[in-house]
């Protein structure tokens, strides 16, 4: 098995904070991998830290083979992300920002124009692939981050809560092309707040909470973890909240 | 129950503006220090005016201070002026409180603003002035003031309001920033004219006129009348006043409020469409991924792919440059720079004429160099900041595997071709209309070679001391960091200015003491000397930038929620 994502030891402080506490990580090659934890659990952090976004405190990440301290150019010519925040430039059109990224990526300027038009087309942005994205939705601009993320055909994919904010007839098509994406053997790296997603598509998952690990591994052993041999939702909470607030409290509603 | 809330909740945005952001409240420190005796000057002379003058020369001078205030309050907000940062009561939508209710909390809610602040001291001095004047024209004051703030300030609510969803649009955001300097440059040049000839102007005739008398009907001229009144003792007219004053204000009132409820029907005049998708082609699911695998381009050479990249990073920049506000407002400024550069120099050559003297040699150096100055200030807000309008789009752009020298040659490269032509441009158009053709060799080399070590310069400050901009309403404003990172950024950029005197003795020299016959070497040598730290300059600032590209997302990207 070829590790795709390794993180060793991972810390990130925020002044007296510790946003994320020692986590390690492994990913294999062509793995669809959850990272799920509650709000302020750590998992943006963890994402920008291994996308390059974020220096670490302290810790080691190696990704697809690169290290991202010493390495960061190699690693980020082999990876795409799409932030939960998009960060598009929003004065250009979606056509424009795809091409840009495109060559930015080192595509030539023909393949560019056919892979532009291939993903406006896969995220039903061609008839408003002229307009500029400041007036797009907030769907509309995440399509088009997607798209740019996935221009170059990366060979690690994270995704920071894809599905926000995104139709389910675009959720559909986009599950079809991450799908296809692993299929070619690209890994994903994957966070969502949305538990039957995570279930259908992740093979194997991560569940942080307060910075660090509390389970890792497929469905299955994640259900042995937890001793709870219900649906992913009902291990997650049984992993992050053993003591959740029953809304039995709230009798005087 | 609610509008004690709502006092509550302004109270405490307030309070929180000044105790989590040091700079607001430096900032608000500094406005007050600013604006504050501007404002007391006004109250004062007001005051005294009223004591002083006749009282009908008094109550003329009122009107022109209330009305200046109203129009100002006005026409603000229209103009991407925050005077009074109400809350925005959209928000409030969701609670079951009257629209008027709320409405009615965030004018009383503007009496925390600093704008508002300021402008008492000018109604306590009209209350004093008319208190000299006996009880009646105290009386009188102490009800008109109050009634001329409420009225400005529900005016003033209703106009934003009124026009909220053209405000809030990106449209007219955009065209207010080509609109607003263009405002102000006219008001400046008009404020100028005005006050060349304010001594001819037959100010008894215009007092007597009937547009001031017009003027005079509308809110804050009954105010003034009634003022006026109750200082003659005329208690049926003042309450006449009073009371047209006050169904004005009962209108207004209403008219904002029912705007406001039309608000919260969602109904407000202008607001946009909501963005549909559009209906959907057929899905290619994968399609996109044929072809080359790991982002390998067909075959060509490095130096091709590092010139596609520098490309692509020009291409966008240039993109930017003409549809991003941020830029337009550059550009205005650039525009306005000139333009005061140039009136400058015209009206010192305009004086001298008159005095017999002609465009005098000194003066019109003075004012070239002036121009030229500031247009080259205004290219270093952008040449010393390159990542900082890039905003949260910076996570993206140090996300591509390029090489950073590209990105920086390619941006480099963009601010060149924008800024350096233009500059040449207006060299060359104010020497040939002040006849100083003779500058043009001085000036050109200097222009070019600063421009070019400016980028030099730039790169390396981007770098280490970015800073976020921003535009609101037709301001452009930069942020993070706090004083200390603002003290750092202007003393490395001064004595960044050290590097430019190679450039400045290689055209003065020549000129003042040993002949501008030396102007063919020195001129090369300092375009070489400049074009030589440009390239030293990507050198060093290279491996800075891949060190430091973690901390200049962090610096320049917008704060979320």
């Amino acid at each position: 098995m070829q590790i795709s994502i390794q993180a060793r030891d991972l810390v990130k402080d925020y002044g007296k904070q510790r946003a994320v506490d020692g986590i390690d990580l492994d990913v294999a090659e062509g793995e669809f991998y959850g990272f799920l934890g509650p709000n302020g659990a750590g998992k943006s952090t963890t994402i920008k830290m291994l996308t390059g976004m974020l220096r670490p405190t302290s810790g080691q990440m190696l990704v697809a083979g690169y290290d991202m301290a010493s390495q960061p150019l190699e690693v980020k010519r082999v990876i795409g992300i799409l932030p939960e925040e998009t960060s598009l430039y929003e004065r250009l059109t979606a056509r424009e920002m795809l091409l840009f990224a495109g060559q930015m990526y080192g595509l030539g300027r023909k393949e560019t124009e056919g892979r532009t038009q291939d993903l406006l087309g896969v995220m039903e942005l061609t008839a408003d692939a002229d307009k500029l994205i400041v007036d797009y939705s907030m769907g509309m601009k995440k399509k088009v981050a997607l798209a740019a993320a996935l221009i170059h055909r990366p060979r690690v994919l994270f995704l920071d809560e894809p599905f926000n904010g995104i139709d389910p007839i675009s959720v559909r098509a986009i599950r079809g092309v991450l799908n296809t994406l692993t299929e070619h053997g690209t890994t994903i790296f994957f966070t969502s707040h949305v538990m039957e997603v995570v279930e259908r598509l992740c093979t194997r998952i991560a569940i942080i909470q307060k910075g660090k690990l509390v389970g890792q591994g497929t469905i299955a052993e994640l259900r042995e973890q937890a001793g709870e041999d219900g649906a992913l939702e009902d291990v997650f909470l049984k992993l992050v909240s053993p003591d959740a607030v029953s809304t039995e409290t709230l009798k005087w509603l | 129950m609610a509008l004690r809330q709502l006092l509550w909740l302004r109270w405490k945005l307030t309070l929180r503006g000044f105790t989590r952001s040091r700079s607001t409240l430096i900032g608000s420190i500094i406005g007050m220090l600013i604006v504050g005796p501007y404002a007391l000057a006004l109250a004062g002379g007001l005051g005294f005016g009223l004591v002083k003058l006749d009282i009908p020369l008094g109550e003329n001078a009122l009107r022109g201070a209330l009305l200046l205030v109203a129009g100002i309050w006005t026409i603000g907000p229209i103009l991407g002026f925050q005077l009074n940062e109400a809350q925005d009561i959209t928000r409030l939508f969701v609670y079951p409180v009257p629209v008027r209710k709320l409405f009615l909390g965030a004018i009383a809610g503007c009496l925390l603003d600093l704008t508002t602040i300021l402008l008492i001291p000018t109604l306590l001095a009209v209350i004093v002035g008319a208190a000299f004047h006996g009880l009646t024209g105290a009386l009188i004051a102490v009800i008109a003031m109050p009634l001329f703030l409420f009225q400005t300030l529900a005016a003033s609510q209703g106009v934003t309001l009124a026009l909220q969803g053209v405000l809030q649009s990106r449209k007219w955001r955009d065209v207010a920033l080509l609109i607003v300097p263009l405002f102000w440059m006219t008001w400046q040049f008009g404020m100028q004219n005005i006050g060349q000839s304010a001594g001819k102007t037959n100010w008894t005739a215009f007092l007597g006129s009937t547009t001031w008398d017009v003027l005079s009907f509308l809110p804050p001229g009954l105010a003034a009348r009634a003022v006026g009144a109750g200082m003659k003792g005329l208690w049926p007219l003042a309450i006449a006043y009073l009371g047209a004053l006050g169904l004005i204000t009962i209108a207004t009132f209403m008219v904002s409020s029912w705007l406001v409820s039309k608000a919260y029907e969602g109904e407000a005049v202008g607001v946009p469409a909501p963005q549909h998708p559009s209906p959907s082609p057929s899905l290619r699911s994968g399609s996109a991924f044929r072809g080359t695998k790991g982002g390998e381009s067909e075959g060509r050479g490095r130096w091709m792919r590092e010139s596609g990249v520098v490309q692509a990073v020009f291409q966008k920049e240039w993109f930017v440059f003409t549809r991003d506000p941020y830029f337009r407002l550059m550009a205005m400024n650039f525009v306005y720079m000139l333009g005061f550069g140039a009136f400058m120099a015209f009206s010192r050559g305009k004086n001298d004429a008159a005095d017999g003297l002609g465009f005098t040699e000194a003066r019109t150096t003075m004012a070239l160099w002036l121009a030229t100055s500031l247009t080259l200030f205004q290219q270093s807000i952008l040449s010393y900041n390159i990542f900082g309008p890039e905003a949260n789009a910076a996570t993206l752009l140090f996300a591509f595997p390029v090489r950073r020298r590209e990105l920086l040659i390619g941006k480099n490269l963009a601010n060149l071709s924008a800024l350096l032509p233009l500059n040449l441009a207006a060299v060359i158009v104010l020497c040939a209309t002040l006849k100083r053709l003779d500058m043009l060799p001085i000036l050109l080399p200097w222009m070019l070679g600063a421009s070019v070590l400016m980028t030099a310069v730039g790169n390396a400050v981007s770098v280490m001391i970015p800073y976020r901009v921003s535009t609101k309403g037709f301001k452009a404003r930069q942020s993070s960091g706090g004083v200390g990172y603002g003290f750092a950024s202007l003393g490395i950029s001064l004595a960044a200015l050290v590097l430019y005197a190679p450039i400045l003795a290689a055209v003065l020299v020549p000129h003042f003491w040993i002949g501008t016959s030396w102007l063919p070497l020195t001129v090369p040598l300092a375009l070489g000397y400049a074009v030589g730290l440009y390239f030293l300059s990507l050198r060093l600032t290279e491996p800075w930038l891949l060190e430091r590209e973690q901390e200049i997302i962090a610096r320049v990207a917008r704060p979320e929620g």
